[in-house]
């Protein structure tokens, strides 16, 4: 029961809130633009052969599935912007699962997944950060529906995993077999090469891989929730989306599950510290660099006068726990707050975890 | 209903039909809502073919057609060109004679391809020829070896014609 209400009161800052709502309305038009180049090139739909999962009289004529087009698109438009964000999330959601219900040829689970979290998102605080124009309202909001948003991330990878693990030929390798020997020579047309392509390729390794898979995808839907094991699973997540980036085609889905990732990044701003010797070039290369990909505002970026005690170090990093980590500690520090620089968190972490060098409890 | 009853509900509400769409996703031929990814590794060859009065004037003769088009006679004797792509436009479900991938699993796709069928069929009245069209296919699952499966749409009501080519 406290559970629950807690779940209820629970309350955060919504910067990071902010950026998930840029990204998800840009794929909102991505999405409805590709819609839209479809009927200039092949046509409205309703003329030709369709599956609607609707009664076929709810199907929209052609000049309504226009203005549904349009109107989708001036949404996304300001949910990017953050102008009625809430509303226009709400809509784009609404009107892009009826564009679905009208054609199941058009049905794609990446699209489906978009509309859930555009839905969620539009319960959340999201209109109150990185708006056009500026908000004026309170940047803490409640967190419920991000709570809700974190459990449909969840919930995808269960179901996914789930329907792998009850079906023989995908437990036992025999779909990523198959999947390598018709799409092998596209890997390597990708860059990836050929001698891995056919050692991934063998039945024992694809048995492997298969389990791998199912197993990954039911750490991430658990491990997500620890405190513990979230930033393990949030770079082993990257990994696996990346993977599936290169070797298939998965339209907007891995973009979109990386920007869900962003509902678990613990809701507060500035919370650590990022000090640089303002009197060194690098320092200020790296405190311009960090301000530019500090999307979630995890640093509040201060420069230091240096004395006796401080000299040596271009930048110093106070964690939120008050301790100090520079060197190549503060470097995995900025990689695992950046998004563009977290592919680096674990080799960096890696390597940091061989020395002692670089943290610190002296005062600065 | 106060505000925190209110969220109970909805979040209730909103989990319970995500759960139920996973849960029955098996329940449909492309188990949409389910989020099921990469469910299989399938491929399909298909050929389109039609039915026409067998010459002895009893049953049907099956014709095969090159490509998505054919052409018939209708019930003036008026020669006309049919092309299945006029009313199919989604390029998987328009692929005749080479192989193609099933993205959504075999079971999706031949439910889509019989309703694609009972479209054209019922599609095309001016072919006053064709008792049935039909797909010959070759469904490869996850690699096993293929097994056939053929597909024929609803039988077409016509009036009588001479015959003509393919």
């Amino acid at each position: 029961m406290s559970l629950l209400r807690r779940w209820q009161n629970e309350t955060g800052d919504a910067h990071v809130l902010g950026v998930v709502r840029i990204a998800i309305g840009g794929m909102l038009l991505l999405q409805t633009l590709t819609a839209a180049n479809a009927l200039l090139e092949q046509g409205y739909f309703g003329d030709v052969f369709h599956m609607p999962f609707l009664p076929e009289a709810w199907v929209p004529s052609r000049s309504i599935y226009v203005a549904v087009l349009a109107a989708r698109v001036l949404l996304a438009v300001l949910v990017m912007l953050g102008h009625w964000a809430v509303p226009a999330a709400l809509a784009s959601a609404l009107l892009g699962i009826y564009a679905l219900l009208c054609d199941r040829l058009g049905y794609h689970h990446n699209r489906y997944a978009l509309f859930c979290f555009a839905f969620l998102l539009a319960f959340t605080p999201c209109d109150r950060t990185l708006c056009i124009p500026r908000s004026n309202e309170e940047r803490r909001g409640p967190r419920w529906a991000v709570r809700l948003a974190q459990i449909q991330v969840s919930l995808i990878y269960l179901a996914s995993a789930g329907s792998k693990l009850l079906d023989d030929d995908w437990r036992g390798g025999r779909v990523i077999l198959d999947r390598f020997a018709r799409y092998g020579g596209e890997a390597i047309a990708r860059g990836i090469p050929p001698r891995v392509v056919e050692a991934f390729s063998q039945p024992i390794v694809t048995s492997a891989l298969a389990k791998l898979a199912i197993s990954t995808e039911l750490f991430l839907a658990l491990a997500l929730f620890s405190r513990r094991l979230r930033i393990v699973a949030l770079w082993w997540g990257l990994m696996f989306h990346l993977t599936i980036e290169v070797t298939s085609k998965v339209e907007l889905f891995t973009w979109l599950t990386l920007t869900t990732y962003a509902f678990f990044v613990t809701p507060d701003a500035r919370a650590r510290k990022f000090f640089f010797d303002p009197s060194r070039p690098r320092a200020r290369w790296l405190a311009r660099t960090v301000a530019g990909l500090d999307w979630f505002a995890r640093f509040e970026i201060r420069p230091w006068a240096p004395d006796h005690l401080r000299k040596g170090h271009v930048i110093v990093i106070m964690r939120r726990d008050g301790s100090r980590a520079t060197g190549l500690r503060a470097l995995t520090m900025i990689a695992r707050c950046t998004p563009l620089l977290f592919p680096l968190w674990a080799p960096l972490a890696l390597l940091a975890s061989f020395t002692r060098r670089g943290e610190t409890r002296a005062g600065l | 209903m106060p505000v925190f009853g209110r969220r109970v509900a909805f979040a209730a509400l909103y989990l319970a039909g995500q759960l139920a769409l996973i849960l029955t996703a098996g329940d449909r031929s492309d188990n949409a809502f389910g989020f099921r990814m990469f469910s299989e590794s399938s491929t399909l060859n298909v050929r389109l073919v039609r039915y026409i009065e067998a010459p002895s004037g009893h049953g049907t003769v099956a014709v095969p057609i090159e490509g998505t088009t054919w052409t018939a006679h209708d019930a003036a004797g008026v020669l006309h060109r049919f092309d299945w792509r006029d009313r199919v436009r989604e390029p998987g479900l328009s692929l005749f004679g080479g192989t193609m991938h099933a993205s959504y699993g075999a079971n999706a796709q031949l439910a889509r391809f019989q309703a694609a069928l009972d479209d054209v069929a019922s599609h095309t009245p001016f072919d006053a020829e064709t008792r049935q069209l039909g797909l010959e296919i070759d469904v490869r699952k996850n690699g096993r070896e293929p097994t056939h499966v053929s597909l024929t749409s609803r039988p077409r009501k016509v009036e009588s014609a001479g015959s003509a080519a393919p």
